[in-house]
């Protein structure tokens, strides 16, 4: 799992709308953002110039996201950014990415299909993520 | 995410290769087949402090990591090690951490937030 965690001088609302929103997502996520962020949303973003599909999974105004994202091959990962409130540090980004290997996938019914569908997939992970909380 | 091929993608989920290799002993034995080749339990026993059955238990556990593979050659149980979970793992970890360190250092490039109301950037 991949942790990072930052201090910024914005407000709260600053810093929601950077990691609530696309516009917000372009400006330090991924390099163009066609997502609505918003609970059970799909889309792409572009980043790095490679396409992802994402599917946003959890969204608490004002605290913070979850999604998972992935490229065309079987390499998945569940992103979560969340807003921590420290009164002895201020507000900090708190970013992990998880990474759900291959076998994660093969966990997904929308495989054993005869077409593989990105999208069941990341919503099959989404569910699974959420019931391994 | 990483430049990691599907193919090289580890049978294991990250968290179980890296919780086998949590314990010292582990590393140990992996380190030991690395070095010196494949191993029975019994070979392996006899280098470390440790019963045949405390040494198989550890073996058990890395194997279902995929980081040692059991094979029966004749009477006895060869492991051997296996690195590919091990380097796939790793490469996920450094691209996808060089990618939130570019992302990190995009965010505080921005206008710092006096800067920003001075200008009257949003």
């Amino acid at each position: 799992m991949i942790e990072r965690e930052l201090e910024l001088d914005l407000t709260a609302d600053e810093l929601w709308e950077l990691i609530g929103t696309a516009e917000g997502w372009r400006q330090w996520l991924v390099d163009d953002a066609a997502v609505r962020v918003a609970l059970g949303e799909f889309g792409t973003i572009l980043d790095d110039g490679v396409e992802r599909a994402v599917h946003i999974d959890h969204v608490e105004a004002g605290r913070g996201i979850s999604f998972v994202w992935s490229d065309q091959s079987d390499e998945v990962s569940r992103v979560t950014i969340a807003i921590v409130d420290d009164p002895t540090r201020g507000q900090r980004i708190r970013i992990t990415e998880e990474w759900q290997p291959g076998t994660a996938c093969a966990e997904c019914p929308a495989k054993s299909g005869a077409r593989w569908d990105l999208r069941a997939c990341l919503l099959c992970l989404s569910a699974v993520s959420a019931c391994r909380v | 995410m990483s430049g990691v091929t599907a193919a090289a993608l580890p049978d294991a989920p990250l968290d179980v290769v890296f919780g086998a290799l949590a314990d010292p002993t582990r590393r140990a034995l992996v380190q030991r087949l690395v070095v010196s080749g494949p191993a029975s339990a019994t070979v392996l026993a006899s280098s470390f402090p440790f019963s045949r059955q405390a040494v198989v238990k550890h073996l058990q556990a890395l194997e279902t990591a995929g980081l040692v593979v059991a094979q029966r050659v004749g009477r006895e149980v060869q492991y051997r090690a296996e690195p590919a979970p091990m380097a796939a793992a790793i490469g996920w970890m450094l691209d996808s951490g060089a990618a939130w360190d570019r992302r990190i250092d995009r965010l505080r490039q921005r206008p710092a937030r006096g800067a920003r109301s001075a200008t009257g950037a949003n």
